[in-house]
């Protein structure tokens, strides 16, 4: 399961088709994904290591998480759970980069604050 | 089909100089031991970006550390550590995009270690409490000292703290979000000039 640097150097362009742009590359670290559905349904030739995400995303997890728990590099990651939310089999949730270019919203920032206090 | 969403994710930058208690923080408020991950070097951008110049750096990448707290069912905020050297500073950017803001932690011993972080908040207008960790028995200086030395806008909460102590951090954080909010509705990052 551990992969060992050398193989890490050539596998992202085999597991992404050699994709080094586009679909994937704005996911932020942070966001959470959750599997909703099959992986399989689409057709598509799907890597081994995106049935290994949808897998752990049955608990939401983040993409930093899913990159550190399968030791994958986060730019695969980022493009492989792109993949996934097309095919409808998992669900990316909302991050204050996605909704709001600079400062994260007053309202949001509330729920937080609320909730570190209750902690 | 499974209908419900995944949860919100919000996150806070834990940053400041080489050995100031990064780690220890996010360990100490986390709900899960602190991950690592290979980030943004590892990106097929950078990876392509640079493979084409230089092969052999291909291998260069950057730990990450990183905690989870679960605030309730639809929130859930990361902690990122930043790793400490300065030429890793490139890939704070990633890391600060959409951040609700950082904690700027500092060697009571070494402040100016920590500056560099200081003027990274600054610049890009991240809001930020500067936690100065003790290690063990009292801070060498006290606020006045440290607000002296660092320049920061009065409005920028200095707190001293135990990164080991789980209250301390979580009023470190408190202090934080509550300083996001203010920034959120209007406050200055940085002192006006
Ligand atoms: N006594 C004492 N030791 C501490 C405290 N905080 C951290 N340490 C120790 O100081 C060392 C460095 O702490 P880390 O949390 O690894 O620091 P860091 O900022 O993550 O370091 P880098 O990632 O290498 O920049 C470790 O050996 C910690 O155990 C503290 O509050 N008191
Ligand atoms: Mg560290």
């Amino acid at each position: 399961m551990t992969a060992t640097p050398s193989t890490r150097l050539c596998r992202p362009y085999v597991l992404t088709g050699g994709r080094t742009r586009g679909r994937g590359v704005d996911i932020p670290l942070e966001a959470v994904a959750l599997t909703v559905g099959p992986a399989w349904e689409s057709g598509r030739r799907v890597p081994p290591e995106a049935f290994d995400i949808a897998e752990l995303c049955n608990r939401p997890c983040s993409v930093a998480e899913i990159a550190s728990r399968l030791e994958l590099p986060v730019g695969v990651v980022r493009v492989l759970v792109a993949d996934l939310a097309a095919d409808h089999a998992l669900r990316i949730g909302a991050t204050a980069q996605a909704d709001a270019p600079t400062i994260v919203s007053v309202a949001l920032l509330e729920r937080l604050l609320a909730g570190v206090r209750a902690l | 089909m499974r209908s419900e969403l995944p949860p919100v994710a919000l996150k806070v930058l834990v940053a400041g100089g080489f050995g100031v208690g990064k780690t220890t923080t996010v360990g100490t408020i986390s709900e899960i031991e602190p991950l690592r991950t290979e980030a943004a070097i590892t990106d097929l951008a950078a990876i392509a970006d640079v493979s084409a110049t230089a092969p052999d750096k291909v291998h260069t990448t950057v730990a990450l550390d990183f905690g989870r707290m679960t605030i309730d069912d639809t929130l859930v905020l990361y902690l990122f550590g930043t790793p400490g050297q300065d030429r890793f500073s490139f890939m704070w950017d990633e890391i600060a995009r959409g951040a609700v803001g950082a904690l700027v932690i500092a060697d009571t011993q070494r402040l100016a270690c920590s500056f560099p972080a200081i003027d990274y908040c600054e610049r890009r207008r991240v809001p930020f409490v500067i936690a100065v960790n003790c290690f063990e028995g009292a801070p060498l200086h006290d606020e006045a000292a440290v607000r002296e030395a660092t320049a920061v806008a009065a409005g920028v909460p200095i707190l001293f703290f135990d990164a080991r102590e789980q209250n301390l951090v979580k009023l470190v954080l408190t202090a934080l979000v509550e300083r996001a909010l203010a920034c959120a509705r209007g406050e200055p990052v940085v002192r006006a000039s």
